[in-house]
């Protein structure tokens, strides 16, 4: 059973190679990137002296603002590089295989159809994910590791102004609740992606893609309403999502106080209580399942391979 | 024995049309049937209905199993070939031996390896660098391995040159087949197969038109080559079918006894393709 799932999912890894080559690519551009800048604002334009000096006069809660920010800011790179990534993967993953008909291939298997589309949707929703993590771990060490060395040129402590500061892993614990936050919360476009690649003769883009700009503009001009626009895109503007994973009333001021949390409770600003207690992160399930369930009716008994 | 497939009834309609319509038959374990028909007379959708690929109509049991519902034991114990252009491009060759050998309980990754092993393919290419010949080479080097009871074959040599063809067709006979084995084949190209085959179905428009063991064909067709006024007397015998050929006339004859027609002309039994359309043209053709 671990086995079987294990190689379906290695078979879409194997397939869509983009799942790990592009937290790849984002990877070394962010790293030369952070390289670039470390290397002329330290060795050229301040100096790394004046850069130590100046990470010493802000004290812990600077140098820790600094360097995660360094730090984390790149992630956000990565999740816009995750969000096409996982798009694209999902409206391509059950038409591909009609399209260049290997479907008869694996059908020709003793596969379920349930377990195919539950590989893929697993894929999207949990690897996907976890691959970007490790490649965002990654960077972040690598980061830490140039900032060091800056450090150590302008004669600082490496340890005292770059990785005692930097709540390292509270960062990651935070980067894999909001992983997980996403993938839950984002499931039922996943899902919606899912559907249409295994139902649209083509032009899988458009089918998936149309419907948010069709159907608020029916709606308008019908019911002079907007409750399409405000349940299907108000959850795609991530701001309910974040809204729900954080505690406090006001996520501005909370996340505003950010650099001041660094040095100690990143995570007292995560609530999953409220996020799980949402109504539309149940909701938003409930449509995946169906999204899920009617991939997975299309790849039984779509039978657009016939000729004969 | 018990049938690998009894089918009664069984239709699949798409819209109004009858892809298949209303047929009944039965294969025994151990033999090779040759499912003929010219293209979109429905043989594929026979195919797919007793693959579990789509629904139908009518009672279909393959090796005691209801294909559709209970596809997945079913898949365990046949193989099917669609067309040997569909194994994925992009995979490697070890990757999809591991895949394969992940997911099928009765894959021999062993056997597969030795089969492999006579073959220029090499384990770390992908499946979109090799050759179409060796595309072939590969997806036999599979269905060697997996111990199925049945083996499915759709136009499996479409678009593979001759020598291909024929090894093709050697090895699944020589090495795959045997007494518990059965193979359902369909092909544009009778000739190729008509050798091997134990038993004949023509379809057309959705019907079965013969459903014949090759001796029972044997027993019952006989083409007689003749000309002049045994022409003339040979035609009054009723042939099912006749053509012209260098001023000959070749006529095909259902139920006529075959001592009879000798002492007229040339007396042979027909080849599968010249019987197919004297069934399915008749007379007139």
């Amino acid at each position: 059973m671990i086995r079987r799932t294990y190689f379906l999912v290695q078979r879409e890894l194997w397939e869509h190679r983009a799942l790990y080559l592009t937290p790849m690519v984002i990877a070394f551009i962010v790293t030369l990137g952070v390289a670039t800048a470390l290397v002329t604002g330290g060795g050229r334009i301040v100096g790394f002296e004046n850069m130590v000096a100046g990470l010493q006069v802000g004290g812990q809660a600077g140098s820790a603002a600094g360097v995660a920010a360094l730090a984390v800011g790149p992630s956000t790179v990565f999740v816009v590089g995750l969000a096409f990534l996982v798009f694209f993967y999902s409206i391509d993953a059950l038409y591909a295989e009609r399209k260049d008909r290997s479907i008869l291939f694996w059908k020709s298997l003793p596969l379920t159809d349930t377990e195919v589309v539950l590989s893929k949707l697993i894929t999207a929703a949990l690897v996907a994910p976890v691959i970007t993590f490790g490649f965002v771990a990654a960077t972040h060490i690598v980061i830490l590791c140039l900032s060091s060395v800056a450090v150590w040129i302008g004669g600082g402590s490496a340890w005292e102004l770059v990785w005692r500061p930097v709540p390292l892993l509270q960062i990651w614990v935070l980067s894999v609740y909001l992983l997980i936050g996403a993938a839950l919360w984002f499931l039922p476009y996943i899902a919606w992606g899912l559907f249409c690649s295994a139902f649209a003769k083509k032009n899988v883009f458009l089918w998936a893609v149309l419907p948010f700009f069709v159907i608020p503009l029916v709606e308008r001009l019908l019911f002079d309403s907007n409750l399409f626009a405000r349940f299907a895109l108000g959850r795609l503007s991530y701001m309910q999502w974040i809204q729900a994973s954080f505690s406090g009333d006001n996520l501005h001021v909370a996340l505003g106080d950010m650099p001041g949390r660094l040095t100690g409770g990143l995570l007292s600003l995560v609530d999953p209580g409220k996020f799980l207690a949402t109504p539309g992160l149940w909701g938003g399930l409930v449509v995946a399942a169906g999204f899920t369930a009617g991939a997975i009716y299309f790849r039984r008994y779509r039978d657009d391979t016939s000729n004969g | 024995m018990t049938a690998v497939v009894r089918a009664r009834g069984v239709s699949k309609r798409y819209g109004s049309t009858r892809a298949v319509d209303d047929v009944s038959f039965d294969v025994e374990p151990g033999r090779i049937v040759g499912l003929i028909g010219p293209n979109g007379a429905g043989k594929t959708t026979l195919l797919k209905t007793l693959l579990g690929l789509t629904d139908c109509e009518g009672e279909l049991r393959v090796l005691g199993l209801d294909p559709f519902r209970q596809r997945k034991q079913l898949m365990q114990n046949i193989c099917f070939v669609a067309d040997v252009a569909v194994l994925p491009p992009w995979i490697r060759v070890s990757d999809l031996l591991d895949f394969v050998a992940a997911v099928h309980p009765n894959f021999s990754r062993r056997e597969a390896d030795a089969f492999l092993e006579r073959t220029p393919v090499r384990r770390d290419a992908r499946v979109k660098e090799l050759s179409k010949g060796m595309v072939t080479q590969l997806h036999l080097s599979i269905i060697m391995a997996i111990d199925a009871k049945l083996l499915v074959l759709d136009e499996p040599t479409l678009g593979l040159d001759i020598l291909f063809r024929k090894e093709f067709y050697t090895t699944v006979l020589n090495d795959y087949f045997d007494q518990q084995r059965t193979i359902i084949v369909t092909t544009h190209q009778v000739e190729e197969i008509e050798h091997i085959l134990t038993d004949v179905m023509f379809i057309d428009d959705g019907r079965v038109v013969l459903d014949e063991s090759v001796e029972e064909v044997a027993a019952r067709y006989v083409e007689l080559t003749t000309s002049g006024d045994r022409a003339e007397e040979a035609l009054a015998l009723q042939p099912i079918a006749r053509r012209d050929m260098f001023g000959k006339k070749v006529l095909t004859f259902e139920g006529v006894d075959r001592d009879r027609l000798r002492g007229l002309g040339d007396v042979k039994t027909p080849g599968l393709a010249d019987l197919f359309v004297a069934k399915l043209r008749g007379a007139g053709a």
